[in-house]
């Protein structure tokens, strides 16, 4: 105050302002979230399509296990006009797919029956699916893939290699069942690179691939599988989804079953259907041949050749040969004879050293021949007449000689069982034939056109006074009925008749009273009593 | 030059509108408020402090996607930016135009213009106060247009509610714009007309 002019009112001195803060911290904040989206930021890859149909720039997602991994950002024709290219971001945590081995592919929406569908695509549209490599290696243009792969990087399991005559209705996607359970699925078919027979690869899921082992038996399970046996209709399917289609079923084999799988460890046959899958491997076959004199008509390449019941082999070729020496011909039957079929007894042949050696074999059938054994035709079914050649041991049998030097082997035969059935079913016919068919007829005629004749006279004669008949009863009856009514002069009289015995039996009543009393009185006569009344 | 209350040594309360000689009271007599002399530096530097928040932000509010909408399947955000582009291409010029002028022009517009008055107010400069003040009063004027793109957006939100069919998100990019609106203001307000009019006036001078 010591100058009367200086202003009171205090001045601002200049000093750093605390409104200074606001900018600065809203340049952190700015500066936290550009480094923030900065380090998001993946890579940027750019993948080539055939078509980039259902794609959309900025708003198409890059997929990876159903999370949205980047975006695409960009579509363009490639340079030579041939496909498109598109450019994607990727976000940060998805840089691993944009390494080497790494796979892209646009995934449409589509409707399956095998449970991969793709509901929410539909409506969300197309989108980039990504299967990660995470191999390290930097790169960042792809040749996006056309089909989606069946397999991504990293899946637990086993990858199967199955080999087959024929493709079946498999396709890449198809179910792999272990006991009717989805364990896995078909990623691959293809023809063997030889052409032969059909290549499937199949991809079974941790920890199903523990299920897998050397006795394993595949099969295609695809279709329906109707039997009709002596159990009735069977109808067998893996599941509705193998039956529309395709799949492929495992099980473990018998251990008894030798192994199928090779020395990778990763090939396995794939058999046509379960019965085959379980039949043990028959091994190598053996041709013999059978020398028939008579017609074998119903015998088919292909039919069964049984020993004593067992299934061992098929026809394999029937044959017309001629013998000039005696002018005849006969029917040459081959069949395949599959001796690893006869099990253990195949087991015990060559633990004795019979199997293998192609004479030690003729030895064996000679002796074998000599004991009865012959190969017959027999009626595999009286429905469709197929015959089937059954190798038994018909003692009976007429004896031959066998030459064991001959190859292949030639199994005596005898006669077709079906001649025996033949003569049995025309001696039945013969007497069926022998009832008088006819005569029966004509009696059962005669006898109806009398019952005819005798219906017509009821109908004549005795029926018009039968009615008559009846209606007089039922006059009679009507009479009876008034005479009965309670207004009838009958009635009255009978009434009255009723009343005076009712009065004589009570004057009959008093009488025997007054005898109880006076028994005397049939002898003496009354007493005179002015009480009682008068006795008769 | 016009006479100035400071010239005279008076003040006038910003409370109770009671004039007091400076020279014998720092603080209002009628209400007991300190008394303050316009100071056009420190209003100048308080307005340029919130105006470089302001631009920080808008970067942050241009970056960052204001809206996400969700349609069947899928969803997409979008920046202002990306919004007038897809106006502009969808063929929507007049929606395109209304939130560029709100969300572009006008912030940047008000960015210059306060910009500009600040530093000449900052530099003491005496060129065309009249032209300053009419730009002030513009400011002002078109600052009421700002929040459009904020309303247009809590607008959309809760409208645009139709479950998984259709549904529309605030996103982090609105909270900023919104902020680059507040800050423009504060700063705007902050900012003392009177020192349009204070060229070649220093406070704490002695005139006498």
């Amino acid at each position: 105050m010591d100058d009367p002019g200086e202003v009171l009112v205090e001045q601002h001195r200049w000093r750093p302002q605390l409104v200074w803060v606001v900018p600065i911290l809203a340049a952190l904040v700015g500066a936290s979230l550009m480094v923030e989206s900065w380090k998001s930021r993946g890579p940027r890859v750019t993948l080539s399509f055939q078509s980039a149909e259902g794609l959309q720039v900025g708003k198409t997602l890059v997929m990876y296990r159903s999370i949205a991994v980047g975006r695409v950002i960009a579509l363009a024709l490639s340079r030579n006009g041939d496909g498109v290219v598109v450019t994607v971001d990727l976000d940060r945590s998805a840089a691993g797919a944009a390494t080497e081995g790494s796979h892209f592919w646009v995934q449409h929406p589509r409707l399956g029956i095998d449970g991969d569908a793709r509901v929410d695509s539909l409506l969300s549209g197309a989108f980039i699916g990504v299967d990660m490599a995470n191999s390290g290696k930097f790169k960042d243009t792809f040749v996006g893939l056309e089909e989606p792969p069946a397999l991504a990087h990293g899946r637990a399991g086993r990858l199967l290699t199955l080999h087959a005559d024929t493709l079946g209705s498999l396709l890449p996607g198809a179910p792999v069942y272990f006991h009717q359970v989805r364990v896995g699925r078909v990623t691959e078919t293809r023809l063997e690179d030889d052409h032969h027979g059909v290549l499937i690869r199949a991809f079974v899921d941790a920890p199903h691939d523990q299920l897998i082992s050397a006795r394993s038996r595949f099969w295609n399970a695809s279709g329906i599988n109707l039997s009709l046996n002596a159990d009735g209709l069977q109808v067998k399917t893996e599941s509705l989804t193998a039956v529309l289609s395709g799949g492929i079923a495992f099980e473990d084999g018998p251990s008894g079953l030798p192994s199928t799988e090779d020395a990778h460890g990763a090939d396995y046959s794939l058999y046509r259907d379960r019965a085959t899958a379980f039949t043990p491997s028959p091994g190598e076959p053996d041709l013999v041949r059978m020398r028939f004199k008579h017609a074998l008509r119903g015998l088919n390449i292909g039919a069964p050749v049984e020993m004593v019941g067992v299934d061992i082999g098929h026809v394999s070729a029937i044959d017309l040969e001629f013998s000039p020496k005696d002018q005849s011909f006969s029917v040459v039957v081959s069949a395949l004879v599959y001796p690893q079929l006869m099990g253990h007894a195949y087991d015990t042949l060559a633990e004795q050293g019979t199997a293998g050696s192609q004479d030690r074999v003729a030895a064996l059938v000679g002796r074998l021949v000599t004991r009865g054994l012959r190969a017959q035709p027999r009626m595999g079914s009286l429905l469709t007449g197929q015959l089937y050649l059954a190798v038994d041991f018909l003692p009976t049998a007429p004896r031959v000689t066998f030459d064991a030097s001959r190859r292949p082997l030639e199994i005596p035969t005898v006669e077709s069982s079906t001649g025996e059935l033949q003569l049995r079913v025309s001696s039945i016919a013969e007497k069926l034939d022998k009832i008088p068919f006819a005569d029966i007829g004509n009696h059962l005629d005669g006898d109806l056109s009398t019952l005819q004749t005798l219906l017509a006279h009821v109908d004549h004669d005795l029926l018009p006074p039968a009615t008559a008949t009846i209606s007089e009863g039922r006059s009679t009856l009507s009479a009876l009925h008034d005479a009965l009514s309670s207004d009838s002069p009958l009635r009255g009289s009978i009434d009255k008749t009723l009343e005076d015995a009712d009065a004589a039996l009570q004057e009959m009543r008093a009488l025997a009273g007054y005898l109880q009393r006076h028994p005397d009185a049939l002898i003496r006569g009354r007493k005179p009593d002015p009480k009682d009344p008068g006795t008769p | 030059m016009s006479l100035r209350a400071a010239q005279l040594k008076v003040a006038l309360c910003h409370v109770c509108g009671q004039i007091e000689d400076t020279t014998i009271a720092a603080r209002c007599g009628r209400c007991g408020r300190k008394l303050r002399l316009p100071d056009p530096r420190s209003s100048a530097e308080r307005s340029m402090a919130w105006l470089i928040a302001a631009m920080v932000l808008y970067i942050p509010a241009n970056v960052l996607p204001v809206l996400y909408v969700s349609g069947l399947g899928g969803g997409s955000e979008s920046t202002i930016f990306g919004g007038i582009v897809e106006f502009l291409r969808s063929g929507s010029w007049g929606l395109a135009l209304l939130i560029f002028g709100a969300s572009v022009a006008v912030p940047i517009t008000k960015f210059v213009a306060l910009g500009l008055l600040i530093g000449m107010s900052h530099g003491n400069s005496s060129a065309a106060p009249s032209q300053r003040a009419k730009l002030y009063r513009f400011v002002e004027f078109i600052g009421y247009w700002s929040m459009l793109d904020v309303v247009v957006v809590a607008l959309t939100c809760r409208l645009v509610r139709f479950g998984s069919l259709a549904a529309a998100e605030p996103r982090p990019g609105i909270i900023f714009f919104c902020a680059v609106v507040i800050a423009t203001m504060i700063s705007a307000f902050s900012f003392d007309q009177r020192s349009i009019w204070m060229a070649g006036y220093r406070p704490g001078h002695r005139h006498g």
